[in-house]
């Protein structure tokens, strides 16, 4: 009984709570995170910190203030940067709902990967982190108001989650980013973030390559880089008329699916690229019927057409004036036709140039939503 | 021996079972994919087959001692005085295990989930519990094990299920890109886990009730274990890609990370160290509990329970000054642990048989000239 009692006391002792507790209201609730290098090569830290005090105001009309601050320090290391961060702030930093991180242009063209260790290394970062990138500098970005939403940083991490619908289905997250710079290409891609006109804008894609920023792509771009990536799910294709190539029709993708193979002849490659595309009409300006068999046959061929277009331009751009294989082809190669990549590896840069490309594009037209036909163009009919 | 502790033939699996994936769900694809690369998952079934002949060989070796403790059956063979060194021997080799199993508890907590709490303090605790669970005895171990067998059976289905969507079976591709050399490379630094790991378990066998079905579960419970680290190493390979998994401390763990569905379920990597806290807690207490047998049976003790919190603060020191820092550990499975190992799993009990046969034969010798 007295080894019980001395027991239950020792443990009561022990247990007295944890020592190093945190209270919520104690955190600094970090958002958004962003990484400049500076002229004199400094790395600058700008973090998106939430007020919480201002959600539960502002409803009732009290005053416009806004729901985030951000703080801005420098340093030899991000780490460096952070810890002025900790040794001046009156809460402990948190990074564990951190929604985002951006890096600045200066940083992106000298190469991230030193920042990238960092936010692989530190505590509490998701994996599920969006990686940005932005023609401005990260700070900039960061002070931006977003207008709807009270913090900016949730804005764009509920706009990156619809997006799939429009471009793509393919949100380069932390893990996917570093997933793509370990592959053979080393390409990745981050959402370019800029402004527009003092309002947040997404502007398509940056592409990095080893770590290094190498060209922006617009939204259109992103969408067909993705395409060579199988990622796209939806998104618009406009179809002129033939009576008036000022009109369009909207086709919209429901889905599309892309594969990509290599064949191998001697010394020459080439790739077959099949894109199958599925959709519906969501308007015609054309002005006409268009529910017919042969009108619907001749618009899907025209969204083939417009497609493999795109696409084609695309590959022309990475071949010829990229001259990077920013689609995947060394990969590919080495996996599906092992025994024939040593051929091509010493002078990949001369042979990648050069490689054909054959585009076949299949696209079908399902449905057309509620209605078949537009509305009669009534001067027509008087005709 | 007959007031000895007995256990039933299904806890002897569920033990053999969570004694294979313990310690090594966290360890082993990281060794494997260093050397063999995108093909690490040939070599760990590679691995699973030669530790099931491995096992077939302890089944045939247990033959010669059916009742009794291994080490006694090593002093029989050998004699007292060079029985009783090499029961020491062995005895140092558990006491070094034991406490490179704690060391890495106390990596991997202070390196990925408390990392201001002083790695002594994690060591300490641990420890304890293991001394609670030697201090019981395999009885009571055996049926914690059946409570937390369904657990991590049913925390392993979840996390499989949930990894399929971030597994990406091209990462596989290339097969065999540099030829059948680095699956050869891989194997042999990674058979020691956990497969020359086994022969620890000899110190249950005079524990298991139905003796003549011994041998099968023995088989079973290892093929078990050898298929969940097959699983691991396969999903590591699909969710991190080869340079992926060789570059990180703790893959399994990372992969789990990325696990992301309609982003509601995220961080589920405490799924995967429960699972690791469980098993690791079975096989050092195992191994604890084999030490203590050990010591009492080296130094004609009456119990072995006297010895154990003197062994626990042993084990606790030993275990901070044997991983002073994280690739310290790794560096010596990486390289050392086949040798050392094998010198106890493979190398010793075949010398042993190989003296009793011709002991045997001499025997015969000897019968015949009598005749």
């Amino acid at each position: 009984m007295k080894k019980k009692v001395a027991l239950i006391i020792t443990i009561i002792l022990f247990l007295t709570g944890c020592w190093d507790k945190t209270e919520v209201d104690d955190l600094a609730m970090v958002m958004a995170i962003g990484i400049d290098l500076t002229e004199k090569g400094r790395y600058e830290v700008t973090l998106q910190v939430a007020k919480p005090g201002v959600f539960g105001k502002g409803e009732n009309g009290g005053a416009k203030e806004d729901a985030f601050v951000t703080v801005t320090n420098q340093g030899k290391t991000v780490s460096d940067a952070m810890m002025q961060f900790y040794a001046t702030s009156p809460r402990r930093v948190y990074l564990g709902h951190n929604k985002m991180i951006i890096f600045g242009r200066r940083l992106s063209e000298k190469g991230i990967k030193d920042a990238l260790d960092w936010i692989e290394r530190v505590e509490g970062l998701r994996f599920s982190n969006y990686i940005f990138t932005t023609p401005n500098t990260a700070k900039e970005i960061l002070k931006i108001n977003y207008g709807i939403e009270k913090i900016p940083a949730l804005a764009i991490q509920s706009n990156i989650r619809l997006r799939y619908k429009y471009i793509a289905k393919f949100t380069p997250t932390m893990n996917v980013f570093i997933d793509r710079l370990m592959s053979h290409n080393k390409v990745s891609f981050a959402t370019n973030l800029g402004t527009e006109q003092n309002n947040l804008e997404i502007l398509g894609t940056g592409i990095y390559k080893d770590g290094r920023l190498i060209q922006y792509l617009n939204n259109k771009q992103t969408q067909d880089i993705m395409r060579i990536y199988n990622h796209v799910k939806g998104g618009l294709i406009l179809v002129p008329c033939k009576n008036n190539p000022k009109n369009y029709t909207s086709f919209d993708i429901l889905d599309e699916k892309t594969t990509l193979t290599p064949e191998i002849k001697g010394k020459k490659i080439t790739f077959h690229l099949n894109i199958e595309a599925n959709g519906i009409i969501e308007g015609t300006q054309c002005g006409e019927k268009i529910m017919t068999k042969e009108k619907i046959h001749q618009l899907e061929k025209g969204v083939s057409k417009i497609i493999e277009k795109r696409v084609r331009s695309m590959i022309h751009f990475s071949q010829k004036e990229l001259k990077t294989d920013i689609l995947n082809y060394a990969e590919l190669i080495k996996k599906k036709e092992p025994g024939e990549w040593p051929k091509f590896e010493k002078n990949w840069d001369k042979v990648f140039p050069t490689i054909e490309t054959k585009i076949v594009v299949k696209s079908s037209i399902k449905r057309s939503s509620w209605v078949k036909d537009p509305i009669p163009n009534k001067e027509k009919n008087k005709r | 021996m007959d007031n000895i502790e007995k256990i039933r033939i299904n806890q002897f699996v569920t033990l053999v079972f969570l004694y294979t994936i313990g310690s090594s769900i966290l360890i082993a694809p990281n060794v494997v994919v260093m050397y063999g690369k995108n093909d690490a998952w040939i070599t760990v079934l590679l691995n699973l087959c030669m530790g099931l002949l491995l096992v077939a060989f302890y089944n045939k070796l247990a033959q010669s001692f059916e009742q009794n403790y291994y080490f006694e059956y090593v002093q029989t063979v050998l004699g007292p005085w060079l029985g009783k060194f090499i029961s020491f021997l062995y005895l140092l080799f558990f006491i070094l295990f034991s406490s490179l199993l704690l060391g890495e508890v106390g990596d991997f907590i202070s390196s990925v989930v408390i990392k201001d709490t002083p790695i002594e303090a994690i060591i300490g605790l641990f420890a304890l519990i293991i001394i609670f669970g030697a201090k019981y005895g395999i009885e009571t171990l055996a049926r914690t094990g059946e409570l937390i067998l369904p657990i991590i059976i049913l925390l392993f289905v979840f996390l499989f299920i949930f990894l399929i969507p971030q597994a990406k079976p091209e990462k596989l591709l290339p097969i065999l890109e540099n030829g059948i050399k680095p699956i050869l490379r891989s194997s042999y630094t990674s058979l020691g886990l956990p497969y020359f790991e086994l022969f620890i378990l000899f110190i249950l066998f005079p524990h298991v009730k139905s003796q003549e079905k011994r041998g099968k579960a023995l088989l079973l419970g290892v093929f078990m274990g050898g298929v969940i680290i097959f699983f691991i190493t396969l999903f590591a390979l699909m969710v991190l890609g080869n340079e992926g998994t060789a570059r990180l401390h703790f893959p399994t763990y990372t992969m789990t990370k990325t696990i992301s569905i309609a982003k509601i379920i995220e961080r589920l990597e405490a799924f995967l160290s429960s699972i690791w806290f469980l098993t690791i807690f079975m096989k050092v207490s195992l191994i604890f509990h084999g030490i203590s047998l050990y010591i009492k049976h080296l130094f004609q003790l009456k119990s072995n329970k006297v010895v154990l919190y003197p062994l626990g603060m042993i084990l606790l020191f030993s275990s901070l000054y044997m991983s002073p820092n994280v690739i310290h550990l790794r560096e010596f499975v990486a390289r050392t642990w086949i040798l050392y190992a094998g010198t106890f799993a493979v190398l010793i009990p075949m010398l042993l048989m190989a003296v009793e046969i011709i002991k045997k034969r001499k025997k015969r010798g000897m019968q015949h000239v009598q005749k």
